[in-house]
């Protein structure tokens, strides 16, 4: 009795046979298993598990998409990537700028001229810039917001030694007293709502400094690498900032404020790497 | 997220979108262009230009099917066009290296394991069709348009392809391979 071919019977797993097929695959125990076990390789192929990808397998391709510039950079999509605090700095920064704009509006001239003077003359704004930490002594006084408990005025504070900044909360370091906020009349509840942002917006960015301030603190044990990713983060923030308002004093002081620091904290890297020896 | 929404976001470049659609996909991507590969090492290779391919093409993504099918078929083109360079680079068909085994994770792990195998000493024409055909479940139809082969020759090749499995993992076939296996 001839048996059909192997390829036959892989044929029978999916046509029917022939009549002749048929009557021999009746009476042939030998094909009929062969049919069998050639179905049953057939549903285990199709319900195979797939096989494991390596775990770095992403970078490989993150690479090449880069490579073909068909990804953004990851900056320009911080909610993503910082989901933690550099978030919060653009957050505080914009909605500074929103609530200054508003601010200002509402206020007049009289704060207007203040703001524009530059950020190196904010004495006595609601929250206010440090200058560089190379002009040791000229501290910036910020006065916390009325319903914020800062714990006194938020002083930024160049540290001795060129080991970075350190934000302190005291009075006693501030070289002006800041104006008493004047009210000339009773604010509409658009206003109000305006200054509630503002005062939000202030803590915000106190908060940012802060956070900043305790990367930069000496005794943070934070290294200069992690200052410098915070600076240039800092950095990407206020520049972003810029783009929706470049003429905003305040944005630019603090942007300018973050570049000279980082150009100082590049310096210092640079001449340690020289006196390594 | 929906893929769809994913995808959006992916067609201007979102980091965060590419990345949560490739980590939603990326097994299935690297399992069928590991069989049609028959080594880790090339699928790897295929995988990451399937991905780029996708990404590169996801304005033209008109959505009339389902992300993950659209996925699918690039991958295979991916494939089938890195064999195409392959073969020209060597100028002849390359023996598969069976060595690195895959890890199924279910089932009986021994018999996946010879299946494995078994399909990675196919001749290549058969190992495209019984992998797209048994393992992928496409019609020999949607084959052969893929290979640029009529219904007909892809039928022939999956039967043979079928018929070569099982001599592959009859008691003989095992015991040629461990032959081979221990000359190498």
């Amino acid at each position: 009795m001839q048996h059909l071919t192997l390829e036959d019977v892989a044929r029978l797993v999916d046509e029917p046979g022939t009549p002749d097929e048929a009557a021999h695959l009746a009476s042939c125990l030998i094909c009929r298993r062969e049919l069998d076990e050639m179905r049953e390789q057939t549903s285990l192929l199709g319900s195979l598990d797939d096989p494991e990808l390596a775990p770095d397998a992403w970078f490989g391709v993150e690479k090449a998409l880069r490579a073909e510039r068909l990804i953004r950079d990851e900056p320009m999509r911080p909610a993503a990537r910082f989901a933690g605090g550099w978030i919060r700095i653009a957050a505080g920064i914009a909605l500074f700028v929103a609530g200054g704009a508003a601010g200002l509006y509402l206020r007049g001239q009289q704060t207007s001229g203040r703001l524009a003077a530059g950020p190196e003359t904010l004495r006595g704004a609601p929250v206010t810039v440090t200058a560089p930490r190379h002009d040791a002594g000229q501290y910036v006084s910020a006065e916390p917001a009325p319903d914020v408990d800062m714990g006194g005025p938020m002083v930024v504070e160049p540290v001795a030694g060129g080991g970075g900044v350190r934000l302190a909360s005291t009075g006693a370091l501030a070289t002006s007293t800041p104006a008493p906020r004047a009210r000339p009349r009773p604010l509409s509840p658009e206003a109000a709502s305006a200054e509630r942002e503002l005062v939000n917006a202030e803590a915000g960015y106190v908060a940012a400094l802060q956070r900043y301030a305790s990367i930069a603190d000496p005794q943070s044990g934070a290294d200069d690498a992690t200052r410098m990713a915070a600076l240039e983060r800092m950095i990407r923030s206020t520049g972003s900032a810029l783009e929706s308002a470049p003429d905003d004093p305040v944005i630019n002081g603090y942007h300018l404020a973050a570049l000279r620091e980082r150009d100082a904290l590049r310096q210092q890297m640079s001449s340690a790497e020289k006196d390594w020896f | 997220m929906e893929d769809s929404e994913l995808v959006t976001l992916a067609r201007s470049g979102d980091g965060g979108a590419i990345r949560a659609l490739y980590q939603r996909h990326a097994t299935r991507v690297f399992a069928v262009v590991r069989r049609m590969a028959g080594d880790d090492a090339l699928a790897e290779d295929w995988a990451q230009e399937a991905w780029v391919r996708v990404i590169r093409a996801l304005p033209t993504f008109r959505g009339d099917s389902q992300f993950s099918t659209w996925l699918h078929r690039v991958a295979i083109n991916s494939a089938l066009h890195g064999r195409r360079s392959r073969e020209r680079k060597a100028g002849r068909e390359t023996v598969i290296d069976d060595s690195h085994a895959c890890r199924p994770t279910g089932g009986d792990p021994l018999l996946r394991m010879k299946l494995e195998r078994a399909m990675a000493r196919l001749p290549e024409g058969m190992r495209r069709v019984l992998v797209l055909h048994d393992v992928e479940g496409y019609t020999h139809e949607e084959i052969g348009e893929m290979l640029g082969i009529n219904p007909g020759t892809c039928k022939s090749q999956l039967f043979k392809a079928r018929a070569k499995m099982r001599s592959l993992l009859s008691p003989a076939g095992v015991r040629e391979e461990e032959a081979q296996t221990c000359s190498t």
